[in-house]
């Protein structure tokens, strides 16, 4: 201990141990031998840090060392604060408006933040998804099963297929989950693990016994209960039997976004397990290309490296026709295609559009905010060159204004994230181009957009806090004094913020109109059928494995059981339905001389009688499908356009058409030509499209579900349940689904453009409102502040209507210029968002000049009060302040 | 000679009061002033090595004491340290104001007059 004490001591300062330091060591032995070793080691030590403390602050001798500086600090900020929150609660106007538009601009910016992070930003949930790729087109499982062999550069190749709805049946009734078709490696290939039994291996691809499945941990949750015994359980998978062999780890849900998956089988055992075009007995062969294949790239190797050598392997295997062009093969980034699938590249665009335009708003918001404060400051000019003048230091100043600034974004802060929980529970409601429903990605605010939107909050302080605070502690005390500052405020900087919130609030306007002309151009196309007073009802046969002549019976009950019905005017049933999508088949219209490149690709939908009348889809020529038309397939009828294009003049009825390329594919006969329908929700043009009696024997691969139309004058609940029962009587065990009337479901999938017209709108009128209210905030403040020169001028005999002239002018400057360069802005910005919109032309003059006006139109009321304020001034009133 | 100022010092810290006081009878060495101290006090004051030899370095730099040279006691040989006129000023004008101090104190019954001897 007295060495250690010894020891310390050595470490107080070095003037001190020459002045002092043998009497100091010899007292330490002393103090030690006398027993108080303790009490000397402590003193020491203290006397270590006060001396060394002492050395960088020398004090005046003998005086008392005043208490740290922390306190002081902490006062003046707890003065500053108090200073602040007396002034907000004397001015609740200014500082709620503050507040909300913060509040607009950070909640808008996070809700978008939000929603970016749930779809772009998402990562897949596998081990190390930046070595994922994807091929760019989909394969047969022969050509699968060659590549996962074969394929170099890769550390594993997996397959998968989504299957869409599946009936599963766990005990009970049979529901509708989504499942995937995977190859053997799919689990291991991802790194995922399982969380309860095991994961697919190779032994899951034999054939015989009953076939293995994977659940995801939601399902296993949900319609299992959690329950451990579920692994090992036989249930039924579209009528057949399977046995659950694992479950997920939790939160996999499969690899594309759009298609969650909650049960995984065996892509080699396909005919068994899947129904519909998946459960075709031949869809093993090369005919078929239905897999989508995703590597694992191996260290080192990069995207081009790999593709490259992938394309080799391809070639080999089909090898191309000399002279033949060939798309090059390049692999994409599997998070690139994860979200929206085909779409991905539409989802990009439009969640950059909402990015960019939840970008502005918060932009102007800032300098909305900017300007009052600005404004403000000027306004306080007075009393803060009394308190320069009772000596305030400039950077007190600026703290104290900091600190008021720092209040405001806080309680913009609060304010926008409300507003954004708010707009992601109203954004749930919609869905995003590519189908996916926003609900069901539960964009949260989760912590890292939280940071985020503190990060902006800051950002936005220190912008806002600091510039006018800088600009208004830079006066001199002199100016500043002289009763109301006989300089007028002409700050460039405030003139700037003006001319920038125009020119944004011009661009959100002109965005605003775009959409809205798009979408009503869209909604006004004419869509070739009649949604109204049509309702519709999906039937599953498939999902019981009903075999086909049954199906057919099925139909066809059905279908007279609602022509019976008096209030029915008409009943038809298709394999398709409008905005979901098309099948599509290659063909050969008979006697068509067929160019080198073209592919010969039609759109097809089976359709039952009585279904052209139910649509209100007119028949040009010939007839509509009748009973007769049943039995082997022999008739077809085309669409306009199709008979356009392939008989140009004549009339198509009578025409042969082969539907495929194998030579015993059957060959129809045109029996009537239907009038052109779009039934895509982004169809600028009608496809042309090949109809085939539903009630044929034509191609059980395409006839799984079947979607009942029925047209009536009932309301639409009487009419849904009519058919409900009609469905019933024909055969109880069939799954039905998707109950609603055809208006609706047609609305539903223009939901992505709906969707962007409502936030673009509502962005619109908050930049309108914003801009306004910028404008008018500075041109109060500036009247206010030159009511003396004013007064001056009136007095000087300057008349009323000059004196608001003058101030019109001076306000106007600014705004113009900010239209005009909000015009060129908007005019770029509808570049981005033509992608959505049916015929957005983004250039057109009139679209440019109407939002300009619009946003005109609104600085001219906002400057209007301040103005007539200023003509209404009273000399001596303003000469006396 | 003009009177030294003791006004910049006041008021004084504890440690050095209680130096000066221990300095006021004669000089003493460190270890002297230690013992002083802690007598005076009844042991509730205590200074160390540390504390007092940071303090007396302060004090001669202040000119409040000086050093008087070396000197015997209890067989070694110790530097010994004297109060300067200066020093004696500080001490006195500190006493004056802690008695003035104390005073108020007794004219507010806070502390209880001295009962007459």
């Amino acid at each position: 201990m007295r060495h250690l004490a010894h020891l310390l001591a050595r470490l107080l300062p070095r003037d001190l141990r020459r002045a002092h330091g043998d009497e100091l060591h010899r007292d330490i032995d002393r103090r030690c031998r006398d027993g108080r070793t303790w009490s000397t080691l402590t003193d020491v030590a203290a006397a270590v840090v006060r001396e060394r403390r002492h050395a960088h602050h020398p004090l005046p001798p003998g005086a008392q060392r005043r208490p740290v500086r922390m306190s002081t600090m902490m006062q003046m900020l707890v003065q500053d604060v108090r200073y602040a929150v007396r002034l907000f609660t004397r001015q609740p106007g200014f500082t709620l408006a503050v507040m909300l538009t913060l509040g607009l601009g950070i909640g808008s910016a996070t809700a978008v933040l939000s929603l970016a992070d749930a779809t772009l930003l998402r990562p897949i949930a596998a081990h190390d998804p930046d070595r994922l790729a994807e091929m760019p087109w989909s394969v047969s499982f022969p050509d699968y099963q060659e590549f996962s062999r074969r394929a170099d550069g890769f550390d594993g190749m997996l397959a998968f297929a989504n299957l869409g709805a599946i009936g599963l049946d766990a005990g009970g009734t049979t529901e509708r989950v989504a499942g995937t078709l995977v190859s053997a490696n799919y689990f291991s290939v991802l790194g995922i693990a399982p969380s309860a039994g095991r994961l697919l291996t190779d032994e899951d691809d034999r054939a015989a016994g009953v076939p293995s499945i994977v659940i995801s941990h939601r399902l296993w949750r949900s319609s299992f209960g959690s329950d451990p015994a579920a692994v090992g359980r036989t249930v039924r998978v579209n009528g057949r039997s399977a046995v659950v062999v694992g479950v997920a780890a939790p939160g996999f849900r499969g690899i594309s976004l759009a298609n969650l998956g909650d049960i995984w089988m065996p892509a080699a055992l396909a005919p068994q397990l899947a129904t519909g075009f998946l459960g075709n007995p031949r869809i093993l062969s090369p005919n078929f290309s239905w897999l989508r294949v995703v590597g694992r790239l191996s260290p080192g190797v990069t995207l081009p490296q790999a593709s490259e050598r992938l394309a080799g392997l391809y070639n080999d295997l089909h090898p191309a026709e000399p002279g033949a062009e060939r798309d090059p093969l390049q692999l994409r980034p599997l998070a690139a295609t994860a979200v929206g699938g085909d779409r991905a590249d539409d989802l990009r665009r439009f969640i950059t559009l909402l990015f960019v335009v939840a970008g502005i708003l918060l932009v102007l918001g800032c300098a909305n905010v900017a300007n009052l404060l600005l404004a403000r400051a000027a306004a306080r000019r007075q009393e803060i060159g009394v308190r320069v003048a009772l000596g305030a230091g400039r950077a007190r100043l600026i703290g104290q204004l900091l600190v008021e600034s720092a209040l405001l974004g806080t309680g913009g802060a609060i304010a926008g994230l409300a507003i954004a929980s708010i707009c992601l529970r109203i954004l749930g409601r919609y869905q995003l181009p590519g189908g996916l429903s926003i609900a069901s990605l539960a964009p949260g605010i989760n912590a890292m957009v939280l940071w985020l939107a503190i990060g902006i909050t800051a950002l936005a302080v220190v912008i806002f806090g600091l510039v006018p605070a800088i600009v208004t502690s830079r006066r001199d005390v002199h100016t500043a004094l002289r009763a109301g500052g006989r300089t007028a405020t002409r700050t460039p900087l405030s003139r700037a913020l003006v001319t920038v919130q125009v020119a944004l609030s011009v661009a959100m306007v002109g965005g605003g109109l775009l959409f809205a002309r798009g979408l009503e151009r869209g909604l006004g196309f004419d869509l070739g059928y009649r949604p109204e007073h049509v309702v519709m009802t999906t039937a599953d046969p498939s999902l019981e494995r009903l075999p086909a002549e049954r199906t057919t019976q099925y139909l066809i009950d059905a279908l007279n059981t609602l022509a019976a019905n008096g209030a029915i005017a008409h009943a038809g049933a298709s394999s398709t339905r409008p905005m979901r999508g098309s099948m599509s088949m290659s063909f050969h219209p008979v006697g068509y001389v067929v160019s080198t490149d073209e592919d010969l690709h039609v759109a097809v939908n089976l359709v039952s009688t009585g279904w052209f009348e139910a649509l209100g889809i007119p028949i040009a020529a010939g007839r509509a499908f009748a009973a007769e038309d049943g039995g082997s397939v022999r008739s077809a009828i085309v669409s306009e356009s199709l008979a356009r294009k392939y008989w140009p003049g004549e009339n198509a009825v009578g025409k042969q058409i082969a539907t495929g390329t194998d030579p015993g594919d059957p060959i129809v006969t045109v029996i009537g030509v239907a009038g052109d329908a779009r039934y895509g929700a982004v169809d600028a043009e009608p496809q042309p499209y090949l109809y085939l009696p539903l009630h044929s024997d034509f191609g059980g691969p395409f006839r799984s579900q079947l979607h009942f139309f029925v047209r009536s004058t009932l309301p639409p609940g009487t009419a849904l349940a009519t058919l409900r029962q009609a469905l019933i009587a024909a055969d109880e065990r069939v799954p039905l689904s998707s109950a609603m009337t055809l208006d609706g479901h047609v609305a539903d999938a223009l939901m992505p453009q709906r969707l962007g017209l409502v936030l673009l709108t509502a962005f619109a009128v908050a930049a309108l409102v914003l801009a306004a209210a910028g404008v008018y905030a500075v041109a109060a403040y500036t009247v206010a502040a030159r009511r003396r020169e004013i007064g001056i001028r009136m007095a000087l005999g300057a008349d009323r209507r000059r004196v608001l002239g003058q101030v019109l002018r001076d306000g106007a400057a600014p705004v113009v210029l900010g239209a005009v360069a909000g015009a060129a802005v908007q005019a770029w910005g509808a570049r981005l968002a033509e992608r959505f919109v049916f015929g957005l032309d983004g250039t057109d003059p009139l679209q440019l000049a109407g939002a300009a006006l619009i946003v005109l139109l609104a600085a001219a009321a906002a400057l209007v009060v301040p103005a007539r304020a200023a003509a209404r001034t009273e000399p001596t009133v303003a000469l006396r302040e | 000679m003009p009177k030294p100022d003791p006004a910049p010092f006041l008021p004084l810290t504890p440690a050095v009061f209680h130096i000066l006081l221990a300095l006021a009878q004669g000089p003493r060495h460190g270890y002297a002033v230690m013992q002083d101290v802690e007598a005076r006090t009844g042991g509730i004051v205590r200074m160390g090595p540390g504390t007092l030899y940071g303090s007396l370095k302060r004090m001669v730099a202040s000119a409040l004491i000086e050093e008087a040279g070396d000197a015997e006691d209890d067989g070694e040989r110790r530097r010994h340290y004297a109060l300067t006129p200066l020093g004696r000023t500080v001490l006195q004008a500190e006493a004056e104001r802690l008695e003035s101090l104390v005073d108020a104190a007794r004219a507010r019954r806070v502390l209880p007059r001295p009962r007459k001897a």
